[in-house]
């Protein structure tokens, strides 16, 4: 069985590295992104199964970034992360069909559960 | 080693001390820590009163190792917190948590047997190994768990050293009382500024009082103090003021409040459609005084009572109610008295229509040196030119 990979996109640099050694630990191969562009890129280039994806990047439109992805691949699951319990962008964010969210700060049992939960 | 450690912490407890802010003090602690231990990281838990769970606020240290502030939480049952908080797991009694430790333990006979035991150290285990920590430290202030602090290994993979330990705990209940003084400064802070909102509130209330007599002046004092404050901060640019917030603070109060001794004034005065007599203007002139008297027993308030009682003097002397001239005339009241008269110029009036903004600028500049101080009228034409008035 291969390795589940997983396509992180936050502009915090801190945030990208942290949860890439967070899901490395899990046999997780990771791949990250901190802008629109590159994650598009990246995510064309290796097609993860899972994006986790930061609504709230600046200067970028995190719902339509999550479009092209499930345009792309309507089987990716996209997990939002979203910066408060923005109940109007969540509900944006299932309609677009984002598989999941997890709100900031998250604790990270929580993002385990969610990841198991997906996996099947 | 000894001499080292106290050196340090007299330091960190006299610049505690100077901290209001508890970010900023949170901050400067964990950079003491990274920087006097040379932990490969460490990170602060902060208890949120509001969401009753502990988020990591603050980090320093390696990128991908350390935690960045805002992204994780733990909740108020999870094994990190609970170890500090119950005797049952802290089963060292001791003030510290070492990673060591926490490995050790589910090896022994007795917490293998002990289901809940096991479970509890299984997941603290997990916590541990997730964060990277390798010592966590309880922040508490009587019996309250503020936070903690969790660090990772030291660079050269070291044991920590007694004494460390004891730095350590000195550090954080000094940062406990720190930061239980700095929460009340907080809180403190945000009940001045309801108070701030509810006094506020109440004196517009009261121009709104004068408001209603006068149908004219619908929306006028908002206005002036709009005008006032946006006169003011050109003029900054020209005169140097002093204590700037509170001056901007007091003509805005002084603005609402400078026509309030109209609720002296009959209404068939204010609102005369033909020329007043000498009757209606004794009313009229006496309207700052009545003002004044009227704020007076609010001490707090001179600066703005100075401005009420003379926002109709002229520079050239020739206002009321005392004919004060040029500079001995309160740049505040000056400023209110232009703002106050542009206002009413490019306002419908019982006696006339309103001039067009251009025709009022005119009106000043014409009255600059006579009428108005020649300082503040060009702060009005900066400010008329920014669109700002």
């Amino acid at each position: 069985m291969g390795m589940i990979k997983f396509l992180i996109v936050d502009d915090e640099i801190e945030v990208v590295s942290f949860l890439n050694n967070f899901l490395k630990r899990k046999g997780i191969k990771v791949f990250t992104a901190i802008n629109g562009k590159d994650a598009l890129d990246v995510f064309t280039q290796e097609k993860p199964e899972f994006v986790l994806l930061d609504i709230n990047i600046p200067g970028e439109d995190g719902f339509s970034i999550l479009k092209t992805i499930k345009d792309l691949s309507v089987q990716t699951k996209v997990i939002m992360i979203t910066a408060r319990d923005d109940k109007v962008s969540v509900a944006k964010a299932k309609r677009m069909g984002a598989e999941d969210y997890i709100i900031k700060p998250m604790e990270l049992e929580d993002l385990d559960r969610i990841i198991s939960k997906h996996l099947t | 080693m000894h001499i080292f450690y106290r050196t340090e912490l007299e330091k960190a407890a006299r610049r505690m001390i100077l901290i209001h802010r508890t970010d900023t003090l949170i901050k400067l602690i964990i950079r003491t820590i990274t920087r006097d231990l040379k932990v490969l990281h460490a990170g602060i838990f902060l208890f949120d009163k509001q969401k009753q769970n502990y988020v990591l606020t603050a980090s320093r240290g390696k990128q991908g190792v350390k935690v960045p502030p805002g992204l994780v939480k733990i909740s108020n049952d999870s094994p990190l917190i609970k170890y500090f908080f119950s005797r049952t797991y802290n089963l060292w009694k001791d003030n510290f948590l070492l990673a060591k430790r926490t490995r050790i333990v589910l090896k022994r006979d007795s917490v293998k047997k002990n289901t809940k035991l096991k479970n509890f150290f299984e997941r603290l285990l997990y916590q541990v190994s997730i964060y990277k920590i390798d010592i966590a430290l309880p922040i508490a202030f009587r019996g309250e768990l503020l936070g903690i602090f969790i660090l990772g290994e030291k660079r050269n993979k070291n044991n920590f050293y007694p004494e460390e330990l004891t730095f350590l705990s000195i550090l954080s209940s000094d940062v406990a009382m720190a930061i239980r003084n700095a929460t009340l400064f907080d809180d403190l802070r945000v009940q001045l500024e309801k108070n701030q909102t509810l006094f506020f509130q109440t004196i517009s209330a009261f121009a709104h009082v004068i408001e209603a007599k006068d149908k004219y002046t619908l929306g006028h004092t908002e206005r002036v103090a709009e005008y006032s404050l946006n006169i003011a901060i050109q003029i900054k640019k020209i005169i140097r003021i002093k204590n700037w917030e509170e001056f901007k603070k007091n003509l805005k109060i002084a603005a609402l409040l400078h026509d309030i001794g109209k609720i002296g004034i009959p209404e068939k005065v204010l609102n005369k459609r033909k020329p007043l007599n000498d009757n209606d203007w004794t009313f009229i002139r006496a309207h700052p005084l009545i003002g004044e008297n009227i704020l007076s027993p609010l001490k707090d308030l001179k600066e703005v009572i100075l401005a009420v009682k003379y926002h109709h003097e002229r520079y050239d002397g020739k206002g009321y109610p005392y004919g004060l001239e040029g500079k001995r005339i309160p740049l505040m009241a000056a400023i209110i008295f232009v703002a106050d008269a542009y206002d009413s110029m490019i306002s419908d009036r019982p006696y006339r229509k309103a001039l067009s903004r251009t025709e009022a600028k005119k009106e000043i500049e014409k009255n600059s040196g006579l009428q108005f101080n020649p300082k503040v009228v060009t702060a009005f034409i900066q400010a008329y030119t920014a669109r700002r008035v």
